[in-house]
């Protein structure tokens, strides 16, 4: 059938067939997964969709922190350099002349420099090519571009340059292209016209933009040539990695410009001094990289992978990144210049290998081995033998800008080991240091070695490799955008958005930022240190999560999805950080963290939608969940009253005793609570940075610290503390309301005055025989005195301040483990269960003095409890239901008698000034510092009068009297005189302010 | 199975149609392979269509239906042209032939426009006339011409045919145009044997051809892109090492093997496959069309259309085989080589079988003159193989 010589043939065409048919069924089945994964890269982008993290508002719904979109002028230099006229313009010179790239300003310059190359003939181009400028081959592309025909034109025109013979030029060439694509443009007037318009229309455009972003005239030209320069280096960097294995900043800029690196420059189309330059910014950049980042980043994960106390991890992570050829890397250290690496770097240098490298070997070859076990060891020798006068060589620069002048190496290895903890990061970056001086000093021994002195060049196929990426890399460094502007003017964007074909190359991003509202409360308010601040993702939470990482993007590569993976790719994009994430620092933002952080979302696009910005083939949206929203208890208008009052009180204008100075310049704190603890106003002065303080008394006027939950000094609290040591006695049998103490005169260091034991009583003549309720109302010191004698243990007193929440934490940070509102509430002197205090410091501390230290919220607490009978738990956010609070055990009776005798103290006692305001309150004064005479020349008071002590004074109480819904408290911070003196009139002028008197007519 | 010509009656088809055209034998025609071509053609077109259709990425490779429409137009009446043919006319100026085809060869370097480094077209304003690709159908036509009465049986034999065959082979590799020139060598060799020649010096020219091909590359003979097509084949034949150099000199064999593979055992469907909508595959809808075919027809449908493929080309030898008219024999069996060298050219290429080289797929991709010489190669193969002609030559009754 199959005669005449076609049955082999149809034979051999059936093996053929069945070849074929095999090699698709091994690509398109046996490798399917592979190609699929490459396959959906290809087209596949995603994104993850950040989430907006909670507002935090005050009460009333007033918004004190919220994220908010902000814009920002981004720059992308491939497009520019494509799409914009001028860019064009640019490159194209740089690629017929091979000089860098200018960016013209004039725009008389800029037509006749498009002009000029428009004369070129494809001929010309060809020519140029041929002379050795292989860069000019980009030249015709440019030129289309600068005469930007339309579509049909522009086909014909490229059509006509393609013939290398053409000698017309190509201006003669489009006007052809015009008429055969019957385009409006007809002869080469009018295209030279259509080019010179756009050319100076671009400049137009650019001056505009510069102007609106309100920069010096030119400096927008340089910026976008800078960026040029940036990518020009990012690429010539990547080049050299890719023909070496090694970064170009390993070597000192001398070293390398030994290199013949013709084949770089020129493809790159630079002279020397371009490439001069390139040096040197290749090494500051790779000596800052290693410092700040490599470095940073192997003492992190050394302390998560190995011992906090050992250096152990250090030395492998520092080796496997300091890495000198590709592949080599690894966490286990080895030497690098073995056999196998001695074969690589032959082949890299098409060079023989020579046996003599053995004796060459750097120090650290020595050091290798057995490395396991041994890290720290290695660590340490190797810093130790650096020790002492450094030799920095060139990376001095590097060294000082980490800020690491003043470090030096350990002594010993025992330091080290001690230093490690504290002293991680700088120990890495000094192994660093070492390690890559080292390298450059073996390096330059090796090679000498290795090629016996002759010479040497990079192979060519290493080279070729280079140059073929050289593409791709302008490509991908040339699209990454840098910031031009943040936060632009309306202008900017409107320009921008309206028209982006006049600004190729420029965009607008939107970006979040978390803003604060300084409207609402000044930027300068501590209690901003309450409410706290959000940071950025750190180093540290990014390596914790880097097995996610590698997941995620693992099953972002997925071709195929089950539903498994799925799920575990949302759960994935959910949880893991960005690095743009903000995540609570301190104060409520840390404290609600988890509240406030949403979970991110994720896009994405199996089709082109993302890039082409057209149509919207998703293929997966998981929109992002925000944040929730978190309100403070904070009352703004009792904030401001508060701040405004402890700010800016008025002057007492008392006769008898004043301390001017101090109402002129006050320091001190106010906070108003509910009955139930949540905080209204905690207000703090100073409340602006730097203001001048009181001059020869203790300095903090100077400082806008947080005083409400913070002591920055001894913070006695004095007599406020009375009312709780007379209701633990009643409570414990220690006293009775009737029995009377005595208040009268004693000999004490030769002074006849009144008083008790160790204590002087504040009246010059005693109080005489004193029930509790009196005791109260004058506060009388020796009667407290003797219920501290009555204590008779530290235990006692502790007991008494702990069951009214004094040495306890106020609950601002309930439900979080650890302290994100700091907050100082232990009491220093009741730490190993107050051994320190004896027989007088009971007696003290029974009067709220010396040993007996708390904040004003914790005193706020203190007498929340005694107006309601239960113990709050302080909170700056509000939560659903009522407040979390603790029954004192303590009988109604006593209560009730103690709050009786409150309400005298303002009647008739020592806060008589508060008389005629619904208010039961104490008063306290409470010794700091001995009194200077600078300090008292500062006070008005009687003659005669003693003062021997500067005070905190103090005023808690609640309003109304009879039915608590405001608890406040006044602290004055090193005052002169005391609280009947002081504190009582800030606390009127508090409590007469409009918003509490609101507040109190409202009934809370 | 169509039956011999010699059991007709001649008288029944008339003379007198004309000097070179004549109506085929209709009774006679192998409809069965008009009809796998019209299938292959349909699909080409399908394919071409959805390319064009497709949405991708802007600025990428466009693709023009229309203009594919239009070198239809124009090759159509070829076909027709060569349908009715008649073969004594053609053996007649089968010499004319070729030196029109070498005359146009010869005049590329002159009038020719250059592309990519590369001068092998002649600007004809609807399309691009490859020369090249015409000398291929006049290679065929005048080695069927001498070897019409020459056997091949002495040394001296091969002198004329091989002449005659490396006079274009030269000045296409000049061009260069490797790919065009690998293809005249496959049909070269098989219309040798074909017209006599021992397989076993066909078996040794290809080791020949093997050992050139081997010396070229090892001494630097082929120019720098051309070997290091070779060393990226070389290298990236596996599927890693493929990816590993995509950035490189591998990028159109990776974009390739990427379409193929994605395509899996059923395809992504037509227009859907990254080829068609990203675009990155360097000539899609001629040097690389098969890999778009397979990648949105999969296994199964890329399988079936390489079957047909094949299956029409085996058609042909079977048609060719039965023809009694040696110098008709030889042109309808060079044209099954001729669409055999290309099937598997641009298959091996496309695959990794083969170094990448620019090489269309007749009937299916979109090269104007490469449409133009499939439709001419098969309305000649379709004519001649229904055509009785009356005067037989001395050896139709022969057996090889």
């Amino acid at each position: 059938m199959m005669g005449r010589r076609f049955g082999p043939l149809i034979v051999l065409l059936s093996v053929g067939l069945g070849i074929v048919l095999w090699r698709v069924w091994t690509i398109q089945v046996g490798e399917y997964t592979t190609w699929a994964r490459e396959a959906a890269n290809l087209e596949r982008s995603s994104r993850r969709l950040p989430y907006h993290r909670g507002t935090i508002r005050a009460r009333g719904d007033q918004v004190l922190v919220e994220d908010e979109e902000r814009y920002r002028v981004s720059f992308e230099w491939r497009a520019f350099r494509r799409e914009n006229p001028i860019g064009q313009v640019a490159l194209a010179r740089a690629a017929k002349t091979g000089a860098g790239v200018e960016l013209s300003r004039d725009p008389e310059e800029l037509c006749a420099q498009a002009l000029e190359l428009l004369e070129l003939s494809p001929r010309g181009i060809a020519d140029i090519v041929e002379g050795g400028l292989e860069q000019a081959r980009d030249l015709g592309f440019y030129l289309r571009r600068i005469l930007a025909l339309e579509g049909g034109a522009d086909r014909r025109l490229l059509r006509l340059m393609e013939e290398r013979e053409e000698e017309r030029s190509v201006l003669s060439l489009s006007v052809i292209a015009c008429a055969d694509a019957r385009t409006s443009l007809r002869g080469e007037e009018a295209i030279a016209r259509h080019v010179s318009e756009r050319c100076r229309a671009a400049l137009d455009d650019l001056a505009q933009l510069e102007r609106s972003l309100r920069r010096e005239p030119g400096s927008l030209w340089s910026a976008l040539e800078s960026f040029g320069e940036d990518v020009d280096d990012a690429v010539a960097s990547r080049m050299f990695r890719r023909a070496t294995g090694f970064s170009a900043g390993r070597l000192a800029p001398e070293d390398l410009a030994e290199w013949d690196l013709g084949w770089l420059v020129d493809a790159l189309h630079w002279g020397e001094e371009r490439a001069s330059v390139w040096r040197r910014r290749a090494r500051e950049g790779w000596q800052a990289h290693m410092l700040s980042r490599v470095a940073a980043g192997a003492a992190l994960e050394a302390r998560f992978e190995g011992s906090e106390n050992s250096l152990e991890g250090l030395l492998p992570l520092v080796a496997a990144s300091m890495s000198p050829l590709d592949g080599a890397g690894s966490t286990v250290l080895e030497p690098w210049m073995g056999a196998e690496s001695a074969q690589r770097v032959a082949a890299l240098f098409e060079c023989e290998v020579q046996p003599l490298v053995a004796d060459e070997l750097p120090l650290f070859i020595a050091c290798a081995g057995a490395v396991e076990g041994h890290g720290d060891e290695l660590s340490a020798r190797l810093l130790l033998e650096h020790a002492g006068p450094v030799e920095l060589g060139d990376w001095a620069g590097a060294w000082m800008e980490a800020g690491r002048s003043e470090w030096g190496p350990p002594a010993s290895l025992k330091e080290a080991r001690s230093r490690w903890r504290r002293e991680g990061t700088q120990l890495a970056q000094w192994l660093v240091v070492v390690w890559a001086r080292e390298w450059e000093a073996g390096w330059s021994r090796y090679m000498d070695a290795l090629t016996a002195g002759g010479s040497w060049k990079l192979g060519a196929e290493r080279v070729e490799s280079a140059l073929d990426d050289r593409d791709y890399y302008l490509v991908e460094q040339g699209r990454r955008s840098r910031a031009i502007a943040e936060d632009p003017s309306y202008e900017v964007i409107y320009l921008l958005t309206r028209y982006p074909g006049r600004f190729r190359g420029f965009q607008v991003e939107t970006r979040t930022r978390r803003r604060t509202s300084e409207r609402l409360l000044a930027g300068g308010d501590p209690l901003w240190r309450v409410i706290g601040s959000a940071r950025k993702t750190n180093l540290e939470e990014m390596l914790v999560h880097r097995e996610g990482f590698e997941a995620f993007r693992d099953l972002r590569q997925l071709a195929l999805r089950s539903s498994t993976d799925e799920v575990a790719l949302r759960e994935l994009a959910e949880r893991l950080p960005r690095y743009d994430e903000l995540h609570g620092a301190e104060g409520v933002e840390r404290l609600m963290n988890v509240r406030l952080s949403g979970r991110n979302g994720y896009l994405e696009y199996e089709g082109l939608s993302d890039i082409a910005r057209r149509g919207t083939a998703l293929a997966v949206e998981w929109r992002p969940q925000h944040g929730e929203d978190v309100s403070l208890t904070i009352d703004l208008a009792l904030q401001h009253a508060a701040s405004e009052t402890i700010n800016n009180p008025d002057p007492t204008n008392d006769p008898r005793y004043s301390d001017d100075a101090w109402f002129a310049a006050p320091t001190g704190a106010i906070c108003l609570i509910t009955p139930d603890g949540e905080v209204l106003a905690a207000a703090s002065a100073p409340n602006i940075l730097g203001r001048d303080a009181i001059p020869h008394r203790d300095g903090q006027g100077a400082f806008a610290h947080e005083r409400t939950l913070r002591r920055h000094t001894a913070l006695p609290i004095g007599s406020i503390f009375k009312p709780f040591v007379a209701l633990w006695c009643l409570e414990n049998g220690l006293v009775t309301g009737d029995e009377a103490l005595s208040c009268v005169h004693r000999m004490r260091r030769g002074a006849n005055v009144p008083g008790y034991s160790t204590v002087d009583c504040h009246s010059s003549v005693g109080h005489g025989k004193l029930k509790l309720a009196g005791a109260l109302r004058v506060s009388c010191n020796a009667y407290f005195a003797q219920l501290g004698d009555r204590l008779q243990s530290a235990e006692n007193l502790i007991a008494c301040a702990e069951t009214f929440g004094f040495n306890q934490p106020t609950g601002v940070n309930a439900g979080f483990s650890g302290s994100a509102i700091a907050e100082d509430y232990a009491n220093p002197a009741f730490r190993q269960g107050g051994q320190s205090i004896g027989r007088s410091e009971l007696q003290r501390g029974a009067n709220g003095l010396t040993v007996l230290e708390g904040t004003p919220l914790q005193v706020a607490r203190a007498f929340a409890g005694l107006a309601t009978g239960s113990l709050p738990s302080l909170s700056f956010v509000a939560v659903a239901g009522e407040g979390a609070s603790e029954p004192l055990k303590i009988s109604d009776r006593h209560l009730a008698a103690v709050r009786a005798a409150l309400i005298d103290v303002v009647q008739k006692g020592s806060a008589k000034h508060l008389r005629g305001l619904d208010v039961a309150a104490k008063t306290g004064s409470a010794d700091y510092r001995p009194m200077s005479p600078l300090v008292r020349a500062q006070l008005d008071y009687p003659a005669g009068a003693r003062l021997k002590m500067r005070k905190h004074t103090w005023v808690a109480g609640w309003a109304p009297a009879r039915n608590p819904r405001l608890i406040f408290v006044v602290y004055l911070h090193d005052v002169g005189v005391t609280s009947t003196h002081s504190a009582v009139f800030v606390a009127r002028q508090l409590l007469e302010r409009p918003a509490v008197q609101a507040y109190l007519a409202e009934g809370g | 199975m169509r039956m011999s010509h010699l059991r007709r009656d001649p008288s029944a088809y008339g003379v007198g149609a004309g000097r070179w055209l004549r109506a085929p034998r209709w009774r006679d025609f192998d409809w069965h392979v008009l009809g796998i071509v019209a299938l292959i053609f349909a699909v080409g077109l399908m394919v071409i269509q959805a390319i064009a259709g497709a949405e991708h990425f802007p600025g990428r490779q466009e693709v023009s239906f229309s203009g594919h429409l239009s070198k239809v137009a124009v090759a159509v009446p070829c076909f027709l042209v060569a349908l009715f043919l008649r073969p004594r006319w053609l053996r007649r100026n089968a010499w004319i032939l070729y030196g029109l085809c070498m005359g146009l060869v010869v005049l590329v370097p002159f009038i020719g426009v250059e592309r990519n480094h590369a001068r092998r077209w002649i600007d004809l304003v609807v399309f691009d006339l490859q020369p090249s690709e015409l000398a291929k159908l006049g290679v065929i036509l005048i080695l069927a011409r001498v070897l019409q009465s020459n056997r091949l049986k002495r040394p001296r034999d091969w002198i004329l045919p091989c002449a005659l065959v490396a006079l274009p082979l030269l000045f296409i590799l000049k061009q260069p145009d490797l790919g065009t020139a690998m293809t005249l060598i496959p049909i070269s060799l098989g219309m040798f044997y074909v017209a006599g020649a021992r397989g076993k010096t066909i078996v040794q020219l290809v080791a020949a051809c093997g050992l050139l091909g081997g010396c070229a590359y090892q001494f630097n003979w082929v120019k720098g892109y051309q070997a290091e097509r070779v060393e990226t084949w070389l290298s990236s034949y596996e599927a890693l090492e493929l990816i590993d150099g995509r950035y490189g000199s591998a990028f159109h064999a990776y974009h390739a093997r990427t379409a193929i593979g994605n395509g899996g055992l059923w395809g992504e469907g037509l227009g859907e496959g990254v080829g068609s909508r990203v675009r990155s595959l360097p000539e899609l809808d001629s040097d690389s069309v098969l890999a778009v075919i397979l990648e949105e027809g999969g296994f199964v449908y890329g399988g079936m259309l390489l079957f047909a493929y094949a299956l029409f080309i085996g058609l042909i030898f079977v048609s060719a085989s039965e023809m009694r008219d040696r110098f008709a024999r030889l042109v309808v069996g060079g044209v099954g080589l001729y669409f055999a060298a290309h099937l598997f050219i641009h298959c091996g290429v496309n695959l990794g079988l083969l170094p990448m080289t620019g090489l269309p797929l007749p009937l299916i991709s979109t090269g104007g003159t490469s449409l133009l010489m499939s439709l001419t190669a098969i309305g000649l193969a379709l004519g001649l193989s229904s055509h009785y002609e009356r005067t037989l030559d001395e050896d139709s009754f022969r057996r090889y």
